[in-house]
């Protein structure tokens, strides 16, 4: 395998990866070619089959790492929420108060076998924002679990934040009811 | 789905991590004693993906360079992560092989 190809096949890894790993992976490359071990295509294409899983595994986890930060997030506009419903006084600004990233409840969805009465898997959407000029910096579904009173059908609805809880308003066939989005443990 | 591709990445890390198991081996090693005890053949490419999980997890350390080549040897939490994984399998094939023999009898 020749250094242009090594560096081309190199370029496929995320950056980190190439950094810790790269030389090693391209220096066993080439010992399986020049032993007879491998041929040079099979060496290129196992090269270029690893780098992609390799793009895969850090797309999943800078996925992961956003659920948790909207989880995060969730759990805190709803104790705010609690906390301005229950008088407290105002709270001065502080350090985690000026945290630079918030959450926006946009969206809940419930899915179409809940039926009244039962707690049921559902997913929030939440918009993260950041920087000090607001700026919308990821859009994340977070699973949890919701009540449902009395649901005749499925329902897509807009969420509606209340003081002291986090609320989705369920529209469907029937008349319009209220949902309490408890996050998951 | 055939039984190649059931052995995953999760098969992969058994297999470097068996291979660690008595002493620390480098990358070239790590191939050859795989294809030796499993008839498994890595790619390099495959084998670094595999070794930088483990990596990761602090299942394996990379070891100082010897000679433009870096071993990599197995820890004590990859020894126990080995360890149950391994007492596992041979239960659940004990229990599969026990049940073979009684419904072919």
């Amino acid at each position: 395998m020749n250094r242009r190809l090594a560096h081309l096949l190199l370029m496929l890894y995320p950056r980190p990866w190439r950094e810790r790993y790269g030389t090693e992976v391209v220096r066993l490359t080439q010992d399986l070619i020049v032993t007879g071990e491998t041929t040079r295509a099979r060496g290129a294409l196992n090269m270029m089959g690893a780098a992609l899983a390799e793009r895969g595994r850090a797309l999943a986890y800078s996925s992961r790492t956003a659920v948790a930060m909207a989880v995060a997030a969730l759990l805190a506009v709803a104790g705010s929420l609690y906390a301005s419903g229950h008088g407290r006084p105002p709270q001065p600004p502080s350090a985690a108060s000026a945290a630079p990233v918030q959450a926006k409840l946009t969206r809940c969805v419930v899915w179409p076998e809940a039926v009244g009465g039962m707690v049921v898997p559902a997913k929030v959407k939440i918009a993260l924002w950041a920087g000090t000029t607001p700026r919308q910096v990821a859009r994340v579904l977070v699973p949890v679990e919701v009540t449902v009173p009395d649901l005749p059908g499925p329902a897509k609805v807009p969420g509606k934040q209340e003081a002291g809880r986090v609320m989705c308003v369920l529209t469907g066939p029937g008349p319009d009811r209220k949902a309490l989005i408890l996050p998951s443990p | 789905m055939t039984s190649d591709s059931i052995r995953g990445s999760s098969d992969r890390s058994i297999l470097i991590l068996t291979s660690l198991a008595d002493w620390p081996k480098h990358g070239y090693a790590l191939i050859k004693d795989i294809e030796g005890f499993a008839g498994v053949k890595l790619g390099a490419g495959t084998l670094y993906s595999a070794l930088a999980k483990l990596e990761q997890a602090g299942l394996v350390e990379a070891l100082p360079a010897e000679e433009r080549r870096r071993p990599y040897q197995i820890t004590a939490a990859g020894r126990e992560f080995l360890y149950q994984r391994l007492t596992e399998s041979a239960r659940i094939a004990e229990v599969g092989l026990r049940r073979i023999a009684v419904a072919s009898s």
